[in-house]
């Protein structure tokens, strides 16, 4: 059904576990990206910047998605260039949207939009097959299954910071722990409206291995 | 240079929701839908929003991708919105045209092999004669009309439920008992159907009220599940 | 140079349509506290006119407006064009146009036609009300040249110079768009001191937070209802002055 054979494409098979907390919003994710059973890229950054406060994350085929964010990011600055302004959160995760909903044939991948925005403060926007909903928590990629049972049970509205960070990198360490696809070092990026601030978890030091 | 890969079809929905029913009753139309969205097998979404107003006298509920859904939505609201700027004296439309409009688009899309994978259920009441409207589409683009009308696994469910109970004197606390009474069967018979259930009604003054999604109740203490095990028909011998 | 030339600085295809503009109906764009609010006379053509049909405000999409003097099929052109843009814009990022780009796409759209043998300046100008989430309610005055600015009070057209030193009278920034329609009418009324013998009529439109955020035109019942009063207040201050 597929149309190129992508069975040994880059794939990012990930975990992405992304919340609003109180004042802000952070995103995480691991840093496995790999062939097949080959292990490509062990330490990849899977966060992608698409403007000074906006966010987002990949997971599926590495080149289908890295395209999709290089694409937002230019559609994204053209944008601003006319508005002048900070985009919204919502027409970066609309513009992923349409390329998602309109390539969807060619096209095998997820993403994660996150950030902050002047009008409407901190989002999060789980932007899936086409589909955009406008979420507190979202997760996605294979190790996510794994964990979807601890995020329901743990996740509160109007975390602290420390929470949030804590919360996000127990269910990352969590589903890198079982995940085959998942796996690495974790990486972090939480967006306020001081701005972005990127934290690295060196696998060796998470707590459950 | 010219894609060699042929142009192929999304054949399945991807992110999808399950069921939805209406019921007209005496003073309006009763819609429902659980609040979950599959995905990957998994309930994906708990919280979604299935039911969405597109006119102020018009409500649809829509199983299937959503994807799909949220581009419809887009695009009845583009409709909407022009003929309301338009200003041009002409009648707006009423929930049968939305449905028969919906129609057209899911046959145009399907007749190039691209559909777009729904089916709705449009009720509303008719701005001018305050007529009660109740109407399906499906992915196809066929269209009916009816006192109840069903969407996704609902149509092998439900229908031995409705048929014939839905009458022209039921009251709306009636026609909630048999929506519950269609939403428990399919809780128990449908794996894609969550038990978060929100209502919508639509009188005949065209209010239109979104209810809190209310978790439905279910039955699970018979009296063969506690006591009939298995321990009773298989040839085991115990001690105590 | 011929025809498009730049004679004493001036250009003067955009000179004639600037001409167009001046000699034609009075338009008035006004920021008030809750909304912004569109208003226009005009000059009965004669008996056999029906009223109410001929119509100088329009909608661009829900929460955006647009009033033109001048040549008015070239205002409905620009109309035109202002409901494309919304679309566009929308198809493509989602979210709604804010009133200040959809201004200057405008406005980039009028100017464009200044540049081009082959093309003539756009013989309309029009005020432009918006509200958007972003900057919420805005208004912005084009001009055939292409010149967009925005406004907390703008007119054009035969009685500017008049509605102007009005406008800047009035506090509208402190009254509502509902006791302003009133104050509106009446300067329209004074700006066109001359056409007075004739028939008039007034066509209003408000942008607030009592319409939702909604565009919306004022009945003809009420525009009446605002045009006698306003007529009546008139008179009244000349007995006066008397």
């Amino acid at each position: 059904m597929d149309p190129i054979d992508t069975k040994d494409v880059m794939t990012d098979g990930t975990t992405l576990v992304s919340l609003v907390y109180d004042g802000g919003v952070m995103l995480g994710c691991d840093g496995k990206s790999a062939s097949a059973v080959l292990i490509g890229n062990r330490m990849s950054d899977k966060l992608e910047p698409l403007h000074e406060h906006i966010y987002c994350q990949r997971t599926g085929v590495s080149a289908h998605t890295e395209a999709v964010a290089r694409y937002a990011r230019y559609f994204l600055d053209s944008h601003c260039a006319e508005t002048g302004d900070l985009p919204l959160v919502e027409t970066a995760a609309s513009i992923i949207q349409k390329i998602f909903y309109e390539n969807g044939k060619y096209l095998r991948g997820s993403m994660l939009v996150g950030g902050w925005d002047p009008v409407e403060g901190p989002q999060l926007f789980d932007v899936n097959k086409g589909a955009k909903i406008s979420k507190k928590i979202a997760w996605n990629g294979s190790g996510s299954f794994v964990i979807i049972g601890y995020l329901d049970k743990n996740f509160k509205e109007n975390m602290s910071k420390a929470e949030a960070f804590e919360f996000i990198k127990e269910a990352i360490s969590l589903a890198t722990y079982r995940d085959g696809s998942s796996g690495g070092s974790i990486r972090i990026v939480d967006i306020t409206k001081d701005g972005r601030k990127r934290h690295y978890i060196p696998h060796n030091e998470k707590e459950i291995k | 240079m010219l894609d060699p890969t042929p142009k192929t079809a999304k054949d399945h929905p991807e992110i999808s929701g399950g069921s939805t029913i209406g019921i007209k009753y005496d003073k309006g139309v009763l819609l429902a839908a659980d609040t979950h969205l599959m995905y990957a097998g998994c309930y994906w979404y708990k919280d979604a929003q299935r039911i969405h107003k597109v006119a102020d006298n018009c409500v649809i509920a829509s199983s299937g991708d959503y994807a799909d859904l949220q581009m419809l939505l887009k695009k009845l609201k583009d409709k909407n919105d022009y003929d309301i700027i338009a200003e041009d004296g002409h009648q707006h439309y009423e929930p049968k045209d939305y449905c028969k409009w919906l129609a057209n688009v899911h046959f145009n899309k399907r007749m190039r092999v691209d559909p777009y994978y729904n089916s709705h259920i449009v009720a509303g009441v008719d701005s001018k004669s305050g007529d009660k409207f109740l109407g399906t589409v499906d992915v196809h683009g066929n269209n009916f009309e009816g006192n109840y009308v069903l969407t996704g696994i609902a149509n092998y469910f439900c229908n031995a439920i409705l048929d014939g109970n839905v009458t022209d004197d039921l009251t709306l606390e009636g026609a909630r008992e048999l929506m519950t009474k269609c939403f428990t069967v399919l809780y128990y018979k449908d794996k894609s159907q969550g038990d978060k259930i929100q209502y919508v009604t639509i009188d005949t003054d065209s209010n239109v009220n979104f209810e809190d999604p209310v978790t439905l109740e279910s039955k699970w203490d018979y009296h063969f599940t506690k006591h009939l095990t298995n321990d009773h028909t298989r040839d085991v011998r115990f001690k105590n | 140079m011929s025809g498009g030339g730049y004679d004493d600085q001036f250009i003067s295809q955009i000179e004639y349509a600037q001409k167009a503009v001046e000699g034609s109906s009075t338009i008035i764009g006004v920021v008030c506290k809750d909304g912004v609010v569109l208003a226009t006379e005009k000059v009965m053509p004669n008996k056999l006119y029906l009223p109410q049909t001929d119509k100088r405000i329009y909608s661009m999409s829900r929460h955006a407006g647009l009033v033109a003097n001048g040549v008015i099929p070239d205002g409905r052109n620009i109309m035109y064009k202002g409901r494309k843009e919304y679309k566009s814009y929308g198809d493509q990022f989602g979210t709604e146009i804010t009133g200040k780009i959809l201004a200057e796409r405008l406005a980039q759209y009028m100017h464009f036609n200044t540049c081009y043998y082959g093309k003539r300046p756009f013989g309309t100008s029009v005020a432009v009300s918006a509200w958007d989430k972003i900057n919420g309610y805005s208004l912005h005055l084009i001009e055939p040249s292409g010149d967009c600015n925005q406004y907390w009070g703008c007119a054009n057209g035969r009685g500017k110079q008049t509605a102007r030193s009005e406008l800047e009278k009035e506090e509208f920034k402190e009254t509502t768009c509902e006791d302003a329609l009133p104050k509106i009418a009446k300067i329209l009324l004074l700006s066109t001191e001359e056409t007075k013998e004739k028939a008039r009529e007034l066509e209003f439109s408000v942008l607030s937070d009592e319409t939702n955020h909604e565009h919306k035109f004022v009945s003809a019942e009420k525009t009446d209802e605002i045009l006698q009063g306003a007529l009546k207040a008139i008179d009244e201050e000349d007995m006066d002055e008397d």
